[in-house]
């Protein structure tokens, strides 16, 4: 994970960083940090085995039921 | 980076859209032997939907959806209808990388499922920096293809199907009915994320029925997958299997030939890489018309980025995928995708002269290509 994480951003910066600042692009390049700061938090949660923030799972964990009465009904 | 595509590509697109990775799977398999009755209803719910977001986009020709909704119901509301929305279109991205995955998984069990995350995403990352007009390539170029591969893959298991397993006809209504939330859940329902990419069509007004067309002829082949995979497998193994379109080609043997499976295995990564590429797209599209911003380039890898880490971060194993996450997102994608698209048409309709006289003439992208051309 901490790979894909490292190699992402580089890669942002390499191919984006130098138009976002040539072409003044500043609210591209903070909704692009906003989505990495977001990929990081999880990332690093991930490595560091937190599984502490909520995520897509967790709010399709809370349908189970209404999912099990479904089922059952059809 | 192009950003105009004709109806002619659009109608491609859905098609394989709609093949995608729902043509291995029978996501109707519950309704039993009625499984294909199931998949006659969703296709309706689905058409319903294309109707709406065709209309929508003939009413206000290059205006966004997102725009229309803004501009109908108020900027609030708006955006946040268009915000769950953009939620659900990318929900459904991360649920077409992890059926991606699983299917490769089935070929390559050995290969680490993270690696393959990384390669799907940073081609489909390549993809959308040719632009949205190399895509509509891309699928002009398959399509020939994957219908050759088709009407193979049809006619081979013919030798195999029994089909006294579809009767009795009509039969377990309940079941048929449930299973229609699912068939029209996936794939039917994912045709909406079109109302992004339907601004940059040329000649819609022109040709809109090819879209309706295409979309038809998927509706027709995904129909007759089910009756082929339950008149091969039978109701009990259609629903037991997790692939079982997969499933019935493993049965096939043409003379010595076994596991001709393989040969079709191109035809089922592509349609899904692509279903997961528009979707991919339709993300960065909605962040593009949320935000307000010139363009959407800038974004790729940090949405291929944050993609990436929320699926390793949801879905850490394929039992939990095939146990909660697929199994109950349809509860959250069908009425997202069911009620955003006819919420914004009903409110559109209501005031469609006040957002008339709100966008600058002339609105549609054909016309203004056209100008700047001149």
């Amino acid at each position: 994970m901490s790979l894909i994480l490292v190699s992402f951003i580089l890669m942002y910066i390499l191919r984006e960083g130098k138009d976002l600042i040539r072409n003044r692009s500043w609210q591209e390049g903070l909704v692009g940090l906003a989505l990495i700061a977001v990929s990081m938090v999880y990332g690093i949660d991930f490595i560091l085995e937190g599984n502490a923030l909520p995520h897509l799972g967790t709010l399709l964990e809370e349908l189970q039921p209404l999912a099990d009465r479904f089922q059952d009904f059809f | 980076m192009e950003n105009r595509i004709s109806s002619q590509q659009v109608a491609f697109l859905t098609f394989l859209l709609l093949l995608g990775s729902a043509f291995v799977f029978v996501p109707e398999s519950s309704a039993g032997r009625n499984a294909w009755v199931s998949s006659i209803l969703s296709a309706l719910i689905g058409f319903f939907a294309l109707a709406i977001i065709l209309r929508l986009q003939l009413m206000f020709p290059g205006v966004s959806i997102f725009k229309i909704a803004e501009l109908s119901l108020g900027l609030v509301p708006g955006k946040i209808l268009n915000s769950i929305y953009l939620f659900i279109v990318w929900v459904v991205a991360l649920l077409y990388l992890a059926d991606i995955i699983s299917l490769l998984r089935q070929l390559f069990p050995l290969l680490p499922a993270y690696s393959l995350r990384v390669i799907i995403i940073l081609t489909a990352a390549y993809c959308l920096y040719k632009g949205v007009t190399s895509i509509a390539y891309l699928a002009e170029l398959v399509i020939g293809f994957i219908i050759f591969f088709l009407v193979i893959g049809f006619l081979a298991p013919l030798s195999l199907a029994d089909f006294s397993n579809l009767q009795p006809v009509l039969s377990e209504w309940y079941a048929m009915a449930g299973a229609v939330l699912y068939g029209a859940a996936w794939p039917y329902l994912e045709i909406t994320v079109f109302a992004l990419l339907l601004p940059m069509v040329n000649d819609l007004e022109k040709g809109y029925p090819k879209i309706v067309t295409w979309f038809m002829i998927a509706a027709v082949v995904l129909i007759l997958r089910t009756v082929l995979v339950l008149a091969v497998l039978g109701p009990e193994l259609t629903l037991a299997y997790a692939f079982p379109f997969y499933k019935v080609f493993r049965l096939v043997e043409v003379q010595n030939f076994q596991r001709i499976e393989l040969f079709f295995f191109a035809m089922w990564f592509t349609t899904s890489f692509i279903a997961g590429l528009v979707y991919y797209l339709g993300v960065l599209l909605g962040l593009k018309e949320l935000f307000g911003l010139k363009n959407y380039r800038s974004l790729i890898l940090p949405v291929g980025l944050f993609i990436l880490t929320m699926s390793i971060y949801t879905l850490r194993s394929d039992l939990y995928f095939v146990r909660v996450v697929s199994t109950n997102a349809p509860f959250i994608t069908l009425p997202v995708n069911l009620l955003y698209p006819t919420i914004v048409f009903l409110a559109a309709v209501i005031s469609y002269n006040k957002i008339k006289d709100k966008l600058p003439p002339p609105s549609n992208t054909a016309e203004q290509s056209m100008q700047l051309q001149e």
